[in-house]
This record gives C-alpha cells, sequence and structure tokens, in this order.
C-alpha cells in the first residue's frame, strides 16, 4: 500500500500552496478560499493518521474541523458581503480600518 | 497488480489535487479559483475513499463542495466580482522569511519521506458510518457539543450580518448607480419596486446561510443517535 | 475462471454501470415521450404521433434533430465553463444511478445466487446527497458561463431554489435513516421486507405495511415536494420559467449541450423516483417476490414509473409558484415541518428500536 509518508509529504504542499495563497491574493474571496485549503490539507494529515493507526479519532477531528469550516463559511461570507455592500470592493486593503 | 492500482490511484488523486491548487492560486478570476477549489475538494475526497474513510469522503464532498463551495460561488456569482488587478508586492520584507520557512518545510517533506513507515493496510471498520457515530457520542461528545454550541452562535452571526444588511433599501441603491440595469443587486422580476414584501436574492443568501447551519446540526444529531441505538 | 478475484469484480462493476447507464437514459429518452403525450392527453391535444407506431421512435428522432442542429457558442461567453456546465449537469446526474438496489438476490444460471444491485457500500444515502449536493454546479456555471442576464438570473434562481430545498429533502431521509439504523441502501430496502409478523397469508397482502411510508408518512411527503423542487420541475421550475426568463440557465445553450441539460433534468427525475421508492416504498419489496424474486424487479418498475407518472401528471395541473412563495414555503414551512419529523422519530427510535 501507500506509505503514511506520501500523504503526509501531498499535505505538505497543500498547505503550503494554501499559504502562498493567502499572502499572495489581495481578494477577500480568494484568501477566504486559501484558508479552506489549508484546513483540507490538515484534514489530509489526519485521515491519514487516523488510517495509519487504525484509530477512529483522527477522522471525528475532521468531521469537526468540517463544521468548524462551515460556520466560517457562513459568518466570513457575510461579513465580505457587508464589506462589498460598504465599499465596492473585496479589496482587503482598502479593509484596513475595522469600521463600516 | 493491486499495489500498482493504488499508487496509481493516488498520484492520479494527488496529482489532481496539487495541480487544482496551483490553478487555484494562479488564476485571478475568483470564480475560476473556487472552481479549482472545489476539484481539490473532489480530489482529496477521493482520497479519503482510498483510505478507507469513506464516510468522511461522503462528507467532504456534501459539506465542502456541496455547501462551502456553492455558497462561496454564488456569493462571487451575486457581487459579480471582478479580476484581481496585480500590483506591486507589499511587506517586501517577508521574501527571505518566506525563503527560509519553505526550506524548513521541504526538509520536513524529506524527513518524512525517508524515515516514516508505511500504512499499515489491514481492512478495518474504523471509518464506516457506525464508528464514527460511535465515536462521535460517546468518547468525543464535548467536542462534539461544542461544535453545535459554535454553529448555532455562526447561525445568530450570519442572521444579524444578514438583516444590517439588508435595511439598506436595494432598489435606492442600485437606482443611483450607472449601471442599474445590469447591477446584480436586483432581480427584474423580483424587484421590491414592483411589489413590497418580496425578498431580494441577496436577502435569500443570509438565510441560506443561517439554514445550511442549521441543516448541519440537526442532521449530525439525528444520524448520531440512528448509530448509537 | 475467479469470480471473487478484485480485477474480475471491478470489471465486472464497470460493466454494470455501463448496463446501467444505457437503461436508463432508455428510460428517460421514454419519459419525454410519455410526458409529451400524457401533457397532450390532459390538454385535449395528440402530441406526438408521427414517427414510428404512436410516436414510438420520437426520441430518436429528436437525438437525431439535437446531433444535426448547428453548436452556437455566444461570443461573450467564458468558452470553458460554458462547455464544462452541461457535463457537470448530466454527470452528477448519472452518477447517482449505480447504488440503488433493483432486485433482491436471485439464482442465476452459472453465476449462483446474485444481489440485484451495482454497487453496495456503507454510504450509499450520503453518496446520493453529495452527489446531488454537486450537480448545482452545472446549473450555477451554465447560468455564469453564458453572459446573458436571463441565464444568470436563472442560474442564481436555479440555484439558491436548489440549495434550499436541499436542506429539507436530506432533512426528510433522517427519518428513514433512524428506523433503519443503517445508510445502506440495500439494507434499508431489505429491512421493508417483514417489519411486522403476521400469519403467512396475511403476510402476503399486507407486506406493503413493511413499507416506510407507513412509518414516515410525513417524511414521505415534504420528500415529495422538495424532490420535485430540486429537479425544478412544475410547480417550481421558476429557473426555466419561460413567461419570464425565455429558458433560464440554459437560454443560450443549443444543440447537443442543450440536449445534455435535459437529458440531465430527466435523469434527475427518475433519480428522486427511484430515491422515493427505495426509501419509502419499499424498493423491489411487494406481495408475492420472497416466492419469486424476479418480480421485484417489475415492483420496482412500476413503483418508479408511477413517480414519473405523478410528475408528469403535476405539470400538466398546476400553476408556477411565485420566487418569493417558493422561497417562503421552503423556509418557513418544509424545514420545520422536517425538523419535526426528525424529532418525533428520533424519540420513537429512541424508545422502540
Amino acid at each position: 500500500m501507500i506509505p503514511l509518508s506520501w500523504y503526509l509529504a501531498l499535505s505538505a504542499v497543500l498547505f503550503t500552496i494554501g499559504a502562498a495563497g493567502v499572502i499572495i491574493k489581495r481578494n477577500a474571496i480568494s484568501m477566504f478560499m486559501c484558508i479552506e485549503l489549508m484546513l483540507n490539507a490538515v484534514n489530509l494529515t489526519f485521515v491519514a493518521f487516523s488510517s495509519h493507526f487504525n484509530d477512529v479519532t483522527g477522522q471525528l477531528f475532521v468531521f469537526i474541523v468540517m463544521a468548524v469550516a462551515a460556520s466560517e463559511a457562513a459568518v466570513g461570507l457575510g461579513i465580505i458581503i457587508a464589506i462589498f455592500r460598504n465599499r465596492e470592493s473585496l479589496d482587503v486593503d482598502e479593509a484596513s480600518i475595522l469600521k463600516l | 497488480m493491486l499495489e500498482l492500482t493504488s499508487v496509481f490511484l493516488f498520484m492520479l488523486f494527488g496529482g489532481m489535487a496539487v495541480g487544482c491548487a496551483l490553478s487555484m492560486i494562479v488564476q485571478r478570476n475568483p470564480l475560476y479559483s473556487a472552481i479549482s477549489l472545489v476539484g481539490v475538494f473532489v480530489s482529496l475526497a477521493c482520497l479519503y475513499v482510498t483510505l478507507a474513510a469513506p464516510f468522511i469522503a461522503a462528507v467532504q464532498v456534501i459539506v465542502y463542495a456541496g455547501a462551502i463551495m456553492v455558497l462561496v460561488v454564488f456569493v462571487i456569482m451575486l457581487l459579480n466580482v471582478e479580476t484581481e488587478v496585480r500590483r506591486p508586492l507589499r511587506l517586501r520584507y517577508l521574501i527571505p522569511v518566506a525563503a527560509g520557512l519553505s526550506f524548513v518545510l521541504i526538509a520536513q517533506v524529506f524527513f518524512m519521506l525517508f524515515f516514516v513507515g508505511p500504512v499499515s493496510s489491514a481492512p478495518s471498520n474504523v471509518g464506516l458510518t457506525a464508528s464514527i457515530g460511535a465515536g462521535l457520542f460517546t468518547e468525543y461528545i464535548l467536542p462534539f457539543e461544542i461544535t453545535s454550541v459554535l454553529i448555532l452562535m455562526a447561525i445568530v452571526g450570519a442572521m444579524t450580518l444578514a438583516r444590517r444588511a439588508a435595511d439598506i433599501p436595494l432598489a435606492a441603491r442600485s437606482a443611483d448607480s450607472s449601471g442599474a440595469a445590469g447591477s446584480p443587486f436586483t432581480d427584474p422580476i423580483n424587484d421590491s419596486r414592483i411589489s413590497g414584501s418580496r425578498p431580494g436574492l441577496t436577502e435569500i443568501v443570509g438565510r441560506e446561510m443561517a439554514a445550511r447551519a442549521i441543516e448541519r446540526l440537526e442532521s449530525r444529531t439525528g444520524r448520531g443517535q440512528g448509530e448509537e441505538t | 475462471m475467479n469470480w471473487n478475484s478484485p480485477l474480475v469484480q471491478a470489471g465486472l462493476t464497470m460493466l454494470g454501470i455501463n448496463i446501467a447507464f444505457v437503461v436508463v437514459l432508455m428510460i428517460v429518452a421514454y419519459t419525454v415521450l410519455a410526458e409529451r403525450r400524457i401533457l397532450a392527453l390532459i390538454q385535449g391535444r395528440l402530441g406526438p404521433n408521427r414517427v414510428g407506431y404512436g410516436g414510438v421512435l420520437q426520441p430518436f428522432a429528436d437525438l437525431l434533430k439535437f446531433i444535426l442542429k448547428e453548436e452556437v457558442i455566444p461570443d461573450q461567453a467564458t468558452k470553458f465553463f460554458y462547455l464544462l456546465a452541461p457535463i457537470i449537469a448530466i454527470t452528477a446526474a448519472l452518477m447517482t444511478i449505480i447504488v440503488y438496489p433493483f432486485g433482491p438476490t436471485v439464482n442465476l444460471p452459472f453465476f449462483g445466487p446474485v444481489k440485484l444491485v451495482i454497487a453496495q457500500f456503507d454510504i450509499a444515502l450520503l453518496y446520493v446527497l453529495g452527489m446531488t449536493s454537486v450537480g448545482v454546479y452545472g446549473i450555477m456555471l451554465a447560468g455564469w458561463a453564458s453572459n446573458s442576464k436571463y441565464s444568470l438570473m436563472g442560474g442564481l434562481r436555479a440555484s439558491a431554489q436548489m440549495i434550499s430545498y436541499e436542506l429539507s429533502l436530506g432533512l426528510s431521509l433522517v427519518g428513514v435513516v433512524l428506523m433503519s439504523g443503517t445508510l445502506d441502501l440495500y439494507s434499508v430496502v431489505e429491512l421493508q421486507t417483514n417489519r411486522w409478523e403476521f400469519s403467512p397469508v396475511l403476510n402476503f397482502f399486507l407486506q406493503p405495511l413493511s413499507w416506510n411510508i407507513f412509518l414516515q408518512p410525513l417524511g414521505f411527503i415534504i420528500y415529495l415536494i422538495s424532490a420535485i423542487a430540486e429537479t425544478n420541475r412544475v410547480p417550481f421550475d421558476l429557473p426555466e420559467a419561460e413567461t419570464e426568463l425565455v429558458a433560464g440557465f440554459h437560454t443560450e445553450y443549443s444543440a447537443l449541450k442543450f440536449a445534455l441539460f435535459f437529458m440531465a433534468e430527466y435523469v434527475n427525475m427518475f433519480t428522486v423516483s427511484v430515491l422515493a421508492t427505495t426509501l419509502f416504498l419499499g424498493g423491489w419489496n411487494g406481495p408475492g417476490v420472497a416466492t419469486f424474486p424476479v418480480l421485484g424487479v417489475f415492483y420496482f418498475l412500476g413503483k418508479i414509473i408511477f413517480f414519473l407518472f405523478l410528475y408528469i401528471w403535476l405539470r400538466g395541473t398546476l400553476p408556477r409558484f411565485r420566487f418569493d412563495q417558493l422561497m417562503n414555503f421552503g423556509w418557513t414551512f418544509l424545514l420545520p415541518a422536517a425538523i419535526l419529523n426528525i424529532i418525533v422519530s428520533a424519540t420513537v427510535a429512541y424508545f422502540y428500536y
């Protein structure tokens, strides 16, 4: 079967791409998506370890991470819509003050 | 032969995941990024299946591809987000830091590739629905309940945000902007000017987010109890 | 030849999937014909009856027409997504059909006992729900990529409607899952075989009493309504309301690309009918299946045809909702009702199972 290390390496690559995206992107929605990618990279590690140690805990954590990501999406997109309505732009550089 | 098949599957879906992820950060149009991210999610779900975690794979598709990204795409289409403009880099001093950190990461990957053992592939029922339900409702009941409280907070938060946004009269906003006819804020058929009480599409987005969260909360409670009994 | 080797099994499954696709597409083609004929009957017309005897070859004539039509791609369309959207729609629609059990275990010559299901796995129901939710992308992308106002409005409406009604659809199924204790559709159907014990004669005639519909009447009604909305059919066909939006998200589509959307709609209609049959009407169960297993396949098909007829009948009878009525109905009636159903089912399941 596939060595565990392959999954870990894949996860590391995905996480790096996500982190790079958060730094490179200026658009709030794109940054949000990069964060989701990072969460997913971590999920992959959890599932790989769960399968490696034959223990369900890792998968339960993934489940909870998904729930957190879902609530993050609900609130985050609400905030993004509110920002867009006030500034007509999603550029995070323009939203540098915490005031609408 | 089976060995080869699993290597092939890993390469296929792993490659797809990395390719889609790269395409996500290279694309300038947010909608292209979003669709690439859906590709990442789906290929990760396939990887979960090869890792004998079918339940997580299904939930990955339902929650990430089916709920979160649909909302994201919906918002992108609704706000009609234009293509990003490339600007000169800020925070230039971070470049050496990034180089250093990526070197550490590459070192870690090499360490993992050479020193970590193989996945034990004993067939198990760890990834099946029943075992996940049992784990979630016995040992990990506290994190589960805390998550439900978190989701409740998200519902309230989304409702609050959406409601404040809905206070601004949509018709007034789009009327004074120049491209009123093409503005995505007004549904020409369901314009609030025609009938006072009809909800606009933006209001529906808010409700949707809240109700998505409700669904997740409810269905989780329901399914879990079914497995426990 | 070793029938149990994984590779042979994989090959057989592939074969089964392809056969299932062909069969479903044939059924879908004739559903379209049946719809046109039955609608004509309801409206006092004749309907297509020229090609073949009574119009039996009409679907093939239509297919030929679609193939021969000119492919028009709008100038300002985003070409990649414009072409991708119908593919996503039809793929997501077709992929769910492999998990449904269409008959009991039968004894085939040379093979021995065979379960009449293509793929049986632990999370079949979740798989169906996941594929249904992926199908929304086809419609959203079609609306966006066509770069037309009608398409965008249709796409936005369709996606808003589909995500809204997906909630009540998913929640209405939780009751059945609670009663069955499994997400595996084959086991769900098997559990509906002999739920109650009567005398042998009564067991024969009262077999339908074992079906989940009698345990989950509210869930069934909620499922039926949200399934109609989920497939964008009348009275919930706002996304393609031809009087307001020309044709909704597929306004700019022509020739085979339109045919793919058209087929996806009918395949979706077929799959929600199959899901209703499997979960609520006992799948292949019915009087006499215990003695003649092959009868199960016909019961299964009969129940599906009943649902398809119901769809067509509704289309001929009901007027269209308004968008706010649709949303209000979904959020303020169907969703609370589904949650109530879950609470009641969970309580009952806790005390009686």
